[in-house]
Formats: C-alpha cells, structure tokens, sequence
C-alpha cells in the first residue's frame, strides 16, 4: 500500500480516455481506456478498471479489472475481488484466492538445478 | 437363516481381516487404515513414473513423471518435481516444472518455486511463493494435460498442447482447444462445484470426449442444459452436478473489460461458496 | 529418513528408488528399489522387481525379490518371482513360485 496518500485520484465517476503518466502515487477509483504509466504507486481500486495495452508503475495494487499487459518495478498485489488479464511482469507477485486470472506471470527466479529442462 | 449366514461372513471376514492384519503388523510398524492414510514419497525417494488414484498425496522427495489424484497434493519444502500435478486440492511449498491442476484450489504457499501453468477456480499466491507460466481461474477441465518429457515409463502420448487463444472479446472464456484430455481423469476434471462457469466445463468435456472440432468461445454460456460428456471415458459423472444455470448473482467484480461479456464475468466470478 | 507409503488406492507405474523405507498397500508397476525395508502390505499388488535391505511380503507381487538382508514371505503372501537373499523365510499359508538363491 502506499505510505503516503495519493498525489493522483481518478474518482468513481471518472473516465479516462488516453494516457496517464507522471509519477507520484495514483489511486484508480474509475475507469482508463488507455496507457497507464507512473512512476509510483498505482492502485486499481475495486470497481475500478484499466484497460489498455499497458500498466506500469513502481508498486500495484489490482482490487479492480485490469486488461493490459502489466509491468511493476517491485511488487503487484492482486485481490480477491480483482479482474486481470494480460501478461502480468514484477518482481513478485502475489494473488489473494478468489481473484480471477488470465494471465501470464512472469517473475524472475531460477528452479533448483535438477529440475532445468 | 439370512442373519445367521451374515453373521458367520462377518465373524469368518473379521477374522480373516484380524489374522492378516495380526500377521502384517508383526513384522511392519503399526497396523494402519486402509484408504485412510495419505500417500507420502519421502524425502530420500525418487519415483519416475506416473502416480495416480483415489486420495491424498504428500511428496517430500523427487518425481518425475506425472501426478494424478482425487484428493489434495502436497508438494512439501525441499520436494522436487518435474510433473504436471493434478488433484482436488494442490498446495506447493517445494519446486515443481510442470502445470498444476486443481477441481478446487491452487495454493502456493512461501517457498514454492514453480514453473509452470496453473489451472484452477481459485488460486493463490502467497508472498515468498514465485510463479511463472499462465494462471486462469476459468474452468481447469479444458486445458489439457501437456506431459512432462519423463525419461523412463511415461506410457501416455503426449497430449497436443494447444494454445490458450483467446477470444479477444471474451475475458476468461475457454481457450480454443482441440485437444482432448489426454486421458480419462479419477475424479480431476469439472468440480461440483456450483458456482462456477460450468456451462463452458461442460463444454470441454464434451469436447474433449468427442474430440469434437472446437466450438466457439463465445457460445452461449447460459445453455445450461448441457449434455453430461457421456462419451467421456472415466470421469465421475461430475458434469451432471454442472448442468445449472452460471450463477448470476451480480458479483462486486469491477466493471472491468468493457470486453467483457456480462454472462462470462457473472459465470466465473464466483463467489465463496466452493 | 522418511519414510515413503504407498497407501492403498494410489497407483504408481514406474521406478521408485529410494533410500526410505517403503510400504506398499497399494500398486506399483514397474520397479522398486531402495537401500532400506521394503514391505508389501497385504492387499498390495506389486508387478514390479523389488529390491531392499529387508523386504516383507505380505501382499501379491510378481517379479523377481532381491534382499541385501532378509526376505520374509508372510501367510496370505503369493510371490511369483525369483527370490536372491542370504536369508529366507515362506511362511506357512503363503503362496510361492519362483527360484531361491541363497548365495551371498
């Protein structure tokens, strides 16, 4: 979660259509149609969607829809409530049980040698 | 008469049972119940192969092949498994090459290192556990069962490993498939459960009996009088629990996807009661 | 060590090679092998060789039997396979077919 409040709100009854980038923390309460990219902490808040051909962002936080391929500096937290689609890149992440998930995940880290093909 | 020729069977059985049970335990360790314990690989065991059945199963050790049980898989710290897994339950704390599957749920707890595809109507990640490959809630049934090259044994064809392709339109609809399950399932393939997209798991194991061209995504999720796969070899008659109209309780789900299709997002979005 | 159980209504179809104790109660195919006790329970269906330090058969197997130590038939047994052990006991009641080799 961010450890400040949000410099960026897009409210309820918002509608973004295009790009959104800057940085700083920004909290999605409504809807993007389009790009996201910010340096910060990006929350897609239950209810909320982004849908786009990509969401990037330092830390994220998906409690709503999100169809767009994903990239996170450091972690992405996915909810129970959350709605995801797309190729889903961080350094880890992690799903809260009853989400739903089509994606792919893509998180760096090596198996033990015995098990590489 | 009847009792007195049921009550000489039972005393006869009884001490039939007693007797090997008696003459077992003497040389093993303690006499234990049958069906009741899990199936444990230990830590020192390797098993290149396949595993299949009716309960649980605990791997501490090393497989490779393939895993297929009706109940819950656990693949314990240190395990090592080159396998697609499949069960009713599946929790990972070891590392595993291969997808999982599950009726229920997909668990990776701390420490799981897995490389592979996650099929399941509920799945989670927890914090420590890292995953790469694709994750889908949607229906598990549909996607087939890729087998992990093992070097000895493995006496199933491979599968055909057919690419999830999606249907733009439709979030979490069944990826187009053409193959079949490889292989008729114990108990894995569409859960009982009530709440889930089981219009579209009906479907695939329709198609995956038949081996029928696939059907368009985008059929009618809402046909819930769907035929029961009879054709289908071994599953239990599961899909009949499945023939119920998708739930169409309005979940909180985010407006999400103006993509999405309202009888698909309600279908899947399944709330709690699995 | 832990130990390895193969409960009853689990199949396994392949080589098991371990250094745990084995206990089957229900069916491998294929081959088994471990540096420890293996013990067939009874109702177990092994068709596999089965190899261990002690082995104890108190189920059906079918394949040849090799103990580093002891090799137990118990009553109820059926073994159809060759048995190579220094040391051997068929209990009465068990069911036996195969050769012995006692040898070292």
């Amino acid at each position: 979660m961010a450890t400040r409040g949000p410099d960026a709100v897009l409210g309820v009854g918002s509608k973004v259509r295009g790009r959104v980038s800057g940085s700083g923390n920004l909290q999605i309460l409504g809807t993007v149609e389009g790009d996201v990219s910010v340096r910060g902490h990006v929350t897609v808040a239950e209810g909320a969607s982004v849908q786009g051909t990509s969401l990037e962002a330092d830390q994220l936080v998906i409690e709503g829809g999100v169809d767009a391929d994903v990239q996170a500096e450091g972690d992405i937290h996915i909810l129970a409530n959350a709605a995801v689609r797309g190729r889903l890149r961080g350094a880890s992440i992690r799903l809260d049980e009853g989400a739903s998930i089509s994606a792919e995940f893509d998180v760096a880290f090596d198996l033990p040698a015995e098990l590489l093909a | 008469m009847a009792q007195v020729l049921r009550a000489m069977w039972t005393w006869t059985h009884d001490v039939f049972v007693n007797f090997h049970a008696k003459s077992f335990a003497a040389d093993a360790s303690e006499k234990k119940t049958i069906m009741a314990e899990p199936t444990t690989i230990g830590t020192g065991t390797f098993v290149r192969g396949h595993i299949r059945g009716e309960g649980d199963l605990e791997v501490e050790g090393r497989v490779e092949g393939d895993v297929q049980v009706t109940g819950t898989v656990t693949i314990q710290s240190g395990a090592l498994l080159k396998a697609n897994i499949r069960g009713s339950h599946v929790v990972v704390r070891g590392a595993v090459a291969g997808d999982l599957f599950a009726e229920h749920v997909v668990s990776l707890e701390e420490g799981a290192r897995v490389l592979g595809s996650i099929f399941a109507p509920r799945i989670g990640i927890a914090e420590g556990a890292l995953l790469r490959g694709r994750v889908e809630t949607g229906p598990a049934s549909e996607h087939p069962v890729r087998v992990v090259a093992a070097k000895a044994t493995v006496s199933r064809p491979t599968a055909v490993a057919s690419s999830p392709a999606r249907a733009a339109s439709n979030f979490m609809s069944p990826p187009a498939k053409t193959a079949a399950m490889r292989e008729p399932l114990p108990a894995a393939p569409p859960p009982a459960r009530t709440t889930k997209p089981l219009v579209s798991r009906e479907e695939s194991a329709a198609l995956t009996a038949t081996s029928q061209p696939v059907r368009s995504p985008s059929v009618d999720r809402s046909a819930p009088a769907r035929p029961t796969p009879p054709a289908r070899p071994a599953p239990p008659a599961r899909p009949a629990a499945v023939s119920e109209a998708p739930k169409t309780k309005k979940p909180p789900p985010p407006p999400v996807v103006p993509a999405l299709k309202k009888g698909a997002r309600a279908s899947w979005k399944k709330k709690a009661a699995s | 060590m832990s130990a390895t159980v193969i409960a009853q209504g689990i199949a396994i179809e392949g080589e098991l090679t371990s250094e745990d104790d084995v206990e089957i109660t229900g069916t491998l195919k294929g081959r088994l092998s471990t540096r420890s006790n293996v013990t067939v329970g009874s109702g177990a269906v092994v068709e596999a060789e089965v190899a261990g330090s002690n082995v104890v058969v108190a189920g059906h197997v079918t394949g040849n039997v090799t103990a580093a130590d002891r090799v137990d038939i118990q009553p109820g047994a059926r073994l159809i396979g060759d048995i190579k052990s220094a040391r051997l006991t068929i209990a009465d009641g068990a069911s036996f077919k195969g050769n012995v080799d006692m040898d070292a």
